[in-house]
């Protein structure tokens, strides 16, 4: 500080870390779903969809229509609810 | 432009960078160098003219404690916005000599992300401006994220779960 000017700031973003990863080390792919939850829990069907859309290209799955359909419109209502 | 385009450009350019290359599960180019090659690559990869993948999306380590002298990885995930099109380095290295070049001369953006990959996989980055602690207490003494250590911390003594149904913290495993 200079008088009331800030000559240098260090940013400390504190201890946010919840070892998600981990956690994922120790589960089955279907129960480490409901831990990307809570990476953000204002949108957490979309980290779901990040989650399973990359399972599903390392099993090679391919998804329905149908699921697909379902998939966009529960992420389009979590986006609204998202303040 | 394509994957193929991408790798034949470094090749012709830049002969002997890449130690091997292929095209990983979800289409992505995945090419890797070695730890005297890595600064050059990706000085090369941001600067060409055609190439153009100026911007660092991520970068991360990574732990394979079975493959002998190859332990540790660091990987860049790469974005030419212009194009959009994508490419992940990988550069591999022993876990007894944990040490790469800084990134951030490159990119701005590599500041925090060595900082995390120094936090958790203890992989010292030579000539970051701030290498320190991120995420962490600042006096922890393990590399956390690296596979030998457990999901609890072995050394706490302020959890005590007898009342739970358990059998204390001391012993219980996790895997």
């Amino acid at each position: 500080m200079n008088g009331e000017k800030i000559v240098s700031a260090e940013p400390t973003i504190g201890y946010i870390h919840r070892a998600f990863e981990k956690l994922a080390e120790h589960r089955p792919y279907n129960q480490i779903t409901p831990i990307t939850d809570r990476l953000n829990y204002c949108s957490s069907p979309i980290n779901n969809m990040g989650w399973h859309m990359t399972v599903e290209k390392l099993a090679k799955i391919e998804v329905p229509k149908r699921a697909q359909y379902m998939r966009v419109i529960i992420m389009e209502l979590a986006l609204w609810t998202a303040p | 432009m394509t994957n193929e385009l991408v790798h034949a450009r470094i090749e012709q350019q830049r002969p002997g960078l890449l130690v091997g290359y292929e095209t990983a599960y979800d289409g992505m180019l995945s090419v890797e160098t070695s730890r005297e090659q890595i600064g050059a690559l990706l000085e090369f990869l941001r600067d060409d003219e055609l190439l153009q993948f100026h911007f660092l999306t991520t970068l991360c380590g990574i732990h394979f404690p079975e493959e002998k002298d190859r332990e540790l990885c660091v990987m860049y995930q790469l974005h030419n916005w212009r194009k959009n099109i994508r490419i992940r380095v990988k550069v591999f290295f022993p876990v007894e000599d944990p040490h790469l070049p800084t990134a951030t001369t490159l990119w701005a953006a590599a500041n925090w992300m060595e900082r995390e990959t120094y936090d958790f996989y203890g992989v010292r980055f030579v000539g970051h401006p701030n290498l320190t602690r991120i995420l962490n207490v600042e006096d922890l003494d393990v590399f956390p994220m690296r596979k030998e250590y457990r999901l609890e911390d072995g050394t706490r003594t302020d959890k005590d779960d007898r009342f739970l149904g358990g059998e204390g913290h001391e012993g219980r495993q996790f895997d």
